[in-house]
């Protein structure tokens, strides 16, 4: 059997961050894959979701269900496998110049819009610049900023042109191409508004039919589709109100397939049904922390900020709160991306470690109210806000509540409603800690987060995420040379270096990542499942079609 | 008469006018802006004046309210910041299935409540009347999504012909199936959240008709209409029942926004695509433009939900007047 890996990735910004959903293509691996027989078209392949996409246009869609469609019915000029490294998909191939500021892409010539235009440069011109274009009502502007110009230099070749040297761009040219030849004549200004993005018209795998607000989505298949497959007939989304509700749809085989099932069932699902459902642990790319204001008079202290990760439990978070469905996390790049470094110090949970951390810190006293004191008599105790109605959240601070109250730390947590929060406390970056999660995007590029550049400018306003006013020389420079380094060897290393330098200086306690277990039907064959989703969906087959040949 | 109706109408004027002014300016107080929904959290402060001038929202105040206030009365809601698309389109099409539900839970309930709610007045304190009013207490303390997540278990997953969630099935639709077929797909999907919704509004209009028959088969006319040797069937049904229909036709004006405002409960657990799922989740969005839209109709309705049960008195009660 010939193993070819094709991928495609489009990369979806949620409000803090971007959230990556994949879609793929590729005769799998043995064990899993179609080696039982030969891959037949016909079928339909329902999907349930608890939430519904808004508006499905790439350059303009955010969340993860418009992700999961725009994925199926648009192309891209690269994708992302498992491991997160780009693979060739509406480009064959691509070169950097010597100085990295000119990328060219070379675009298959077989590639055609679900109307039967010819996808060419143009298109890809079309798509990146209205991204640019200074009308733009999007949340993508930021991600390609580097980008000077796009220009078609024949009908099959492409080149980006760079303000800078930028390796995190490759990872983002996962953006669904759109056809030009019907957008292009439309102001930028009132794309939002444009019928098209209730009816989408891509290159990809699938073919957009109908989409019933509250009900459904349905996808046909694309057989001018330019790589091998698709082979699903018919692919139909269906939008649930209510999570156990939907696993009750699964149950009841109405679904084929869902995303993640909720964490009290997976036991109980995994045991009743493993005769239908075929399950698949994984890992979310993205992590849950609490950011610690790196100027607070308490928190500055690397000292103290050690000794509350060696004394929180995350193992017990994990188990307790995930139910074990979930990794515990020493710095900021998940396990299965290729810049992850294993070699860090893992904080296991160690009260006495904790508390020596703090009496060298100078909290030696412990008052009556058992609250740890220094010298001058200020109380060990630190405000930690986060947003009202997240389970996780709320059981997961508890839980460091306690263990933190044990070592004399007081850790005093306050709910706000998300707006109040992020207007307040986190635009504002006024705040001593708080606990959210970050979905994380293809490339390991943490400049927003962890650089200085990224924190408050002079007038107090923030210009990254970096509202934790984390400041670290090395890193600062390790996370620039990580944009201007192409080469991924030499990126590899820098990443693991500065994920060295955060699991020693802690600006946040890395928590967890939670794992999501999906599943799906047994009759669907030729899947392949990943830590980024569900992947080479146009390989993916309806066992029982077979017969119907 | 028609004069009456003139007056109330021109009365009306003003207080709609009021619920524009209100329903716009409330948005306002609410923290957030429709410009975070659009822009990047890191968006410079020049990227968001952008984007304001291009919706419109770095005119004054009462410049948008006016702009907004006059597309309003052309039946013009907007278009949705979230979605790009006009609110009236996003209303239009999740209308007709949440009235479809109500109408049909409504129909349900007002054909079984009155005569149960007569019965067991009639039967006071009798095992019929004890059983009625056990199950409207049930009904009313029942909370509706435990119910319905019990009955989602309970009988969907069990019974076949019991759908999960869901208004249709995929497929079964006029043009390829029989009236038939069709008639009875969608009725296999009313079931469930008919029985949810039907049993705890059952319970309260039983209640009512009950205790104002009760009321009403106390009084002194129909004590005289007994003693003049009427059918007892005519005095329950002639004179008593239109009696004590009276304050159940207040409740039904009340009847009629709730018409059009969909249950947010029932619609989430059987995925019902009504007009309770958009309303909530544009406010969880900011989607300033659907939410006002919301406000002004359900205010409006009401307006007029009360209008129409004062004209309905009338029709009930000839000693009303209006003149």
């Amino acid at each position: 059997m010939k193993f070819e890996r094709r991928w495609s990735i489009v990369p979806v910004v949620a409000l803090l961050s971007f959230l990556l959903v994949a879609g793929c293509s590729s005769v799998t691996d043995p064990d899993t894959g179609p080696a039982d027989g030969v891959p037949a078209v016909g079928g339909e392949m329902v999907f349930g979701m608890t939430s519904e996409p808004v508006i499905l246009n790439p350059i303009l869609s955010t969340g993860t269900p418009a992700g999961f469609v725009n994925n199926r019915v648009f192309a891209s000029l690269v994708r992302a496998d498992e491991n997160l490294q780009m693979e060739p998909y509406v480009a064959e191939d691509w070169e950097f110049s010597e100085d990295g500021l000119e990328w060219i892409f070379q675009l298959r010539d077989d590639v055609y819009f679900h109307d039967g235009e010819q996808l060419t440069a143009d298109d890809v011109v079309y798509t990146y610049m209205a991204i640019l274009h200074e009308d733009y009502t999007g949340v993508r502007a930021t991600t390609y900023e580097p980008i000077e110009e796009v220009v078609a230099v024949d009908d099959l070749t492409v080149k980006f042109v760079l303000k800078r040297p930028h390796a995190p761009l490759l990872s983002d040219l996962t953006m669904g191409i759109m056809p030009s030849h019907l957008l292009a004549d439309e102001p930028i200004a009132q794309l939002r508004e444009l019928d098209f993005n209730m009816k989408p018209i891509g290159a990809g795998p699938f073919v957009f039919e109908e989409w019933r607000s509250g009900e459904y989505i349905v996808l046909s298949r694309n057989p001018d589709f330019f790589l091998d497959g698709p082979y699903l007939e018919q692919v139909r989304i269906r939008f649930y109100g209510d999570e156990q509700v939907m696993l009750t749809a699964l149950e009841a085989g109405d679904i084929d397939y869902i995303g993640s099932i909720p964490p009290d069932d997976i036991d109980r699902v995994m045991q009743e049904y493993d005769d239908k459902l075929e399950f698949f642990e994984r890992q979310n790319n993205g992590y849950s922390y609490i950011g610690l204001k790196q100027t607070h008079p308490i928190l500055e202290d690397h000292r103290v900020r050690q000794a509350m990760a060696y004394g929180i439990n995350r193992r017990t978070v994990v188990d307790d709160v995930l139910n074990g469905y979930g990794t515990v996390m020493n710095a900021n790049v998940p396990p299965f991306s290729w810049a992850y470094n294993p070699d860090l110090t893992d904080y296991e949970y160690d009260p006495d470690q904790a508390i020596e951390l703090l009496e060298k810190a100078g909290w030696t006293e412990i008052g009556d109210d058992g609250i740890r004191r220094n010298a001058d008599g200020d109380k060990l105790s630190v405000e930690c806000v986060t947003s009202t109605g997240n389970v996780i959240r709320e059981n997961t601070l508890l839980i460091a509540q306690q263990n933190l109250a044990e070592i004399g730390f007081d850790l005093d947590v306050q709910f706000y409603e998300w707006t109040v929060l992020l207007e307040q406390y986190l635009d504002a970056a006024m705040f001593e800690s708080y606990m959210l999660g970050w979905s994380l995007g293809l490339d390991p590029d943490a400049y927003l987060f962890f650089h200085s550049d990224a924190s408050l400018d002079e007038e107090g306003n923030l210009r990254g995420f970096n509202d934790v006013e984390y400041s670290n020389e090395r890193v600062d420079e390790l996370l620039e040379l990580g944009r201007i380094t192409l080469d991924q060897d030499e990126r590899e290393e820098i990443y693991h270096e500065i994920q060295e330098i955060l699991n020693e200086e802690l600006p946040y306690i890395f928590l967890f990542s939670q794992d999501l277990v999906s599943a799906t039907n047994r009759d669907i064959r030729g899947i392949t499942m990943s830590d980024i989703g569900p992947l080479y969906m146009e390989q993916w087959y309806i066992e029982t079609a077979e017969a119907e040949e | 008469m028609s004069t009456y109706i003139i007056k109330r109408i021109l009365q009306m004027i003003p207080l709609l006018i009021g619920i524009t002014v209100v329903s716009f300016f409330i948005m306002q107080l609410a923290p957030g802006d429709p410009v975070d929904l659009l822009a990047e959290r890191t968006a410079t402060a020049e990227e968001r004046a952008r984007i304001r001038s291009i919706y419109g929202l770095d005119e004054p105040l009462y410049v948008q309210y006016w702009i907004w206030l006059n597309n309003l009365l052309r039946g013009d809601f907007g278009y949705s910041y979230v979605r790009g698309r006009p609110v009236r389109d996003m209303i239009l099409e999740r209308l007709p299935n949440t009235v479809y539900l109500n109408a049909v839970v409504a129909v349900m309930i007002y054909g079984l409540a009155i005569p149960i709610g007569v019965a067991s007045a009639l039967r006071q304190y009798s095992s019929f009347d004890h059983t009625v009013t056990s199950f409207a207490f049930l009904g009313q303390a029942l909370p509706n999504f435990w119910f319905g997540l019990l009955l989602i278990y309970g009988v969907a997953l069990r019974i076949d012909i019991i759908p999960v969630a869901g208004m249709s099935t995929y497929g079964i639709s006029l043009a390829t199936h029989s009236f038939w077929a069709v008639l009875v797909d969608r009725l296999r999907y009313l079931i469930l959240p008919v029985a949810v919704m039907g049993l705890s509004a059952l319970a309260g209009i039983t209640r009512y008709t009950r205790s104002s028959m009760l009321e009403v088969i106390r009084k002194d006319y129909i004590r005289t209409a007994r003693s003049k040797g009427l059918a007892e069937r005519l005095i329950i049904y002639k004179h008593a029942l239109r009696n004590a229909l009276l304050p159940i036709v207040t409740i039904l004006g009340f009847e009629i926004p709730l018409m059009f405002s969909g249950s947010v409960i029932i619609e989430n657990i059987f995925s019902w695509p009504g007009l309770g799922t958009l309303s909530v989740n544009a406010v969880f969005q900011r989607d300033y433009m659907v939410v006002m839209a919301f406000n002004v109709i359900g205010a409006t309705l009401v307006v007029i939900g009360n209008f129409v049960a004062d004209l309905l008195y009338v029709v009930v009660d000839p000693r009303i007047s209006y003149d």
